[in-house]
């Protein structure tokens, strides 16, 4: 209920425009308010000042009709002229009327009672010119004189009373006056006073009510330019808080709105671009483990092109010569390097890989005179899926120069194809040294250093094999090995993703 | 959330704030609109003051203005006040010298109720008095009456009395050594009282001071009517130091104030002794530093009391007594204490 009538009373619907003309008014109204005050003040006291001396002007005017109707008695007197007579009614009348304004009580005021005997005095005095120009009339000249000399007198008399009169008004007139004076100077300092603190009281309340409409507007700018952040947009500024209606709330409501979107917009085009370089990222990886595979192929291809037709000679030299055992080992050699000058980059049937492991390990056995005893146990609805060419034999050779080699029982390596769940299973399994679950999840998560490979080997390492099975199938379970610990043996098993409705592997 | 809450209460306080000054701003003005009203209101009171009316109006008419005179009159007033008069210290406010015999004019014209005169012995004081009582004018004499006149009454000092009081204090202050005595009287030869006084001084003398027959004692004539004139005279008997008196008695204040001055700057301070009249702050000062041995204390506001009271008997019942006496005390070194004022209103 505040709050509303709070909101009402603070315009918050208002235009700026509207904001700055009310300002401006209520100060303007208080300053011409308090202007008003102040001047009618001085106007009054001036006007006071105007009438102090009025009393002092009368009593001047009371003297110069007295004096008239002395000289005009006197003038009477001498001359019995009908002017001066007319003179000294007009005079008397106008004294009387004059005289009867004056105070005739007791009062305990000097002034007054100086008022009273000069009106009395007066009276007196009137009556006996009045006798005077009778016992003129009646030309008894000793009475005349006589009364003329007491109407001199009293005149005399009513002179002073009226000076002395004036004299004491005047005093206190300029007493009034100088009273008032001070108090006009007075109230000039007041008024100076009053207009200073009445200005910087406005300027205070313009401070504080054109705060109220600049603030909002501050407050925009600072957002603004926490926004632009030196050349750096930030976005992570909390909306401005819109609490007027005027145009600047307006434009804050733009402002917060056109940050949102901002927002919005940015984020779409961020989720857009990380999909984009996922998929060229798996493009790469592709390409790449390939282009490696291709390179050390062809490394160790130098050789069998060479090998392959010199074996092929010896082959035919010892058919010749009737060694049939000699043909039949460089028979397997010739083969062995065949496999690798023909299947470089396709995918092979399974039984090709088979054979191939077949001819690795008859030249192995030939060289180590049958040490390795080699088993085979194939479910042969498989022979006919695809794989990766070179998987099983870089296996083999890995079995066969780490896992018994060195060891002191009769070595021995067993090929299992078979169906397990939704995939074929390729197992080959020694009974060689082992292999520690570190060395394992090395090989697993490709972190095995170079120096840890024999130097024996063909060079296709298990982490490329691994690598490849990966792009090949798709999927991340390609290939898992286990052990059951020290010189327990191990078995790498390939799993192939198979579909049963066509007999074929997926791919 | 927090932050919004502070902005709306730190707009809250701007508009508190506001609204507090334009409250001192309007409390201001008003208070001071009010005090400059005040002020100009104050002339309004200057001229407005409540004055009382009265029913009657005496003029009190001297020969001079002094202290004495002042406090007749102000006694004069205070008791009139208090019964319906206004008692009007007769030319105080004009701007001419009026003579007594002139002022006793104006006020009879201007139609007074009531006269309160300082009369004197002479004829023309006489005439004046009797004619004005034959127009109606009720009329009592303080302090000097004027014998033979038709005054109702008149209010004064037994001068009879005060003559054998001064005789008596001449006495009391005499030794071996005391040979002349002066008394200051007024110039106006008329004046009936003054020399019952000095005769009622001589009387006691010869009767009571029968050890003291050498004494020898001399009135000398006061110059009142000229301005200063007494002053003057005073002067002069000083000046002639070979036969300066032993003792020197004052009939009014005026003398005793002027002796004192000149005893003091002649430096003759014991050599001559001086009886005073009247109970002036002056006197008083001299007499508790010796100076002045002793003085006639008059009381003085009594005596005004008592002519408004005469002048309102007279008006009110037709009769009055035909003298009124007004207490006189000695004041000398044994009871001055009682009279000096307070030291503080003394510092005032």
């Amino acid at each position: 209920m505040k709050n509303k009538i709070w909101n009402k009373y603070k315009g918050y619907k208002l235009t700026i425009q509207m904001k700055l003309v009310l300002v401006f008014l209520l100060t303007s109204v208080i300053i011409f308010a308090v202007n008003f005050l102040i001047y009618m003040n001085i106007n009054r006291m001036i006007s006071r000042i105007d009438e102090i001396y009025v009393s002092n002007v009368s009593l001047n005017e009371l003297e110069e009709i007295l004096d008239s109707v002395q000289s005009n008695l006197t003038d009477y007197l001498n001359t019995k002229s009908s002017d001066s007579m007319e003179g000294y009614y007009k005079g008397e009348q106008s004294y009387r009327t004059m005289i009867e304004e004056l105070n005739g009580d007791i009062i305990s005021n000097d002034l007054m009672l100086l008022e009273k005997n000069i009106k009395n005095l007066s009276e007196q005095y009137l009556e006996m010119t009045s006798q005077t120009i009778e016992a003129k009339r009646g030309r008894n000249f000793e009475r005349y004189n006589t009364f003329f000399d007491t109407s001199y007198e009293l005149y005399s008399y009513i002179n002073t009373y009226i000076h002395s009169l004036n004299n004491e008004r005047f005093k206190s007139n300029t007493d009034n006056y100088e009273i008032l004076l001070s108090s006009l100077k007075y109230s000039e300092q007041l008024n100076i006073a009053i207009l200073l603190i009445v200005t910087v009281l406005n300027v205070m309340i313009i401070v504080v009510l054109t705060k109220n409409i600049t603030n909002p507007l501050k407050k925009l700018a600072e957002t603004a330019d926490i926004v632009s952040g030196g050349g750096q947009l930030n976005l992570e500024v909390e909306p401005v808080e819109v609490r007027s209606e005027d145009e600047v709330g307006v434009v804050t409501k733009a402002f917060n709105q056109m940050l949102l979107s901002i927002k919005e917009y940015i984020e779409k085009v961020k989720t857009g671009l990380e999909e984009q370089s996922a998929l060229k990222e798996r493009e790469l990886m592709m390409e790449t483990h390939l282009k490696d595979a291709q390179l050390k192929y062809l490394q160790a291809q130098i050789n069998p092109h060479f090998l392959f037709n010199t074996l092929n000679a010896g082959a035919q030299l010892a058919m010749m010569e009737g060694a049939e055992k000699t043909y039949t080992y460089v028979q397997n050699m010739a083969d062995f390097f065949r496999y690798n000058v023909k299947k470089n980059n396709e995918s092979v049937m399974l039984s090709e890989e088979i054979e191939l492991v077949d001819n690795y390990v008859y030249i192995l056995n030939v060289r180590f005179s049958g040490e390795i005893h080699f088993h085979k146990r194939i479910d042969n609805q498989f022979l006919h899926v695809h794989v990766p060419s070179m998987i099983l034999q870089p296996i083999v050779e890995n079995a066969i120069n780490y896992a018994i080699r060195d060891i002191t029982w009769e070595g021995m390596i067993e090929l299992s194809v078979y169906e397990e769940d939704d995939h074929i299973t390729i197992s080959i399994r020694d009974n060689g040294i082992g292999m520690s679950q570190e060395k394992i999840d090395a090989i697993m998560n490709s972190r095995l250093k170079q120096a840890d490979l024999d130097k024996n080997s063909n060079g296709i390492g298990l982490d490329n094999v691994i690598g490849r099975l990966r792009l090949f199938f798709d999927r991340e379970d390609v290939l898992e090995i286990t052990s059951a610990g020290k010189d327990m043996g191990t078995e790498v098993a390939i799993f192939v993703p198979y579909e049963k409705e066509n007999g074929k592997c997926i791919k | 959330m927090s932050k919004r809450n502070k902005e709306i209460q730190k707009s809250k306080y701007y508009m508190y704030a506001s609204m507090i000054c334009i409250a001192i701003f309007i409390v201001l003005t008003l208070i001071s609109l009010i005090m400059l009203r005040f002020q100009v209101e104050t002339v309004n009171e200057y001229e407005e003051e409540a004055y009382r009316e009265y029913k009657r109006h005496y003029a009190l008419i001297t020969n001079n203005t002094d202290d004495f005179w002042n406090s007749v009159y102000a006694g004069a007033k205070t008791y009139g006040e208090e019964n319906g008069v206004y008692v009007e210290y007769f030319g105080e406010n004009l701007a001419v010298d009026y003579t007594k015999e002139e002022l006793f004019n104006i006020a009879v014209n201007a139609g007074v109720d009531g006269i309160i005169l300082e009369a004197d012995g002479k004829d023309r004081t006489t005439d004046m008095i009797n004619e004005a009582i034959d127009d109606g004018m009720p009329i009592v004499t303080v302090l000097a009456d004027s014998y033979g006149s038709k005054r109702q009454s008149y209010v004064g000092i037994n001068s009879y009395n005060l003559g054998q009081e001064y005789g008596r204090q001449v006495l009391k202050n005499a030794d071996d050594n005391t040979k002349s005595i002066i008394v200051l009287m007024n110039g106006e030869k008329d004046n009936t009282g003054q020399n019952i006084i000095y005769t009622a001084i001589n009387e006691t003398l010869e009767k009571e001071g029968e050890n003291l027959r050498e004494l020898e004692i001399k009135a000398v004539m006061i110059d009142n009517d000229t301005l200063f004139g007494a002053e003057e005279t005073i002067r002069d008997i000083f000046m002639d130091s070979e036969n300066l008196p032993d003792m020197i008695i004052c009939l009014n204040e005026v003398n005793t104030t002027s002796t004192y001055q000149a005893v003091v700057d002649y430096n003759k301070v014991g050599e001559v002794t001086i009886i005073g009249y009247y109970d002036s702050e002056t006197i008083l000062r001299a007499i508790e530093r010796d100076i002045i041995s002793s003085t006639m204390a008059i009381d003085t506001e009594q005596m005004g009391e008592l002519t408004v009271e005469a002048l309102n008997e007279y008006i009110e019942t037709g009769h009055v007594s035909d003298y009124i006496s007004v207490d006189t005390t000695l004041v000398n070194a044994h009871n001055i204490k009682e009279y000096l004022p307070d030291e503080e209103q003394d510092m005032e």
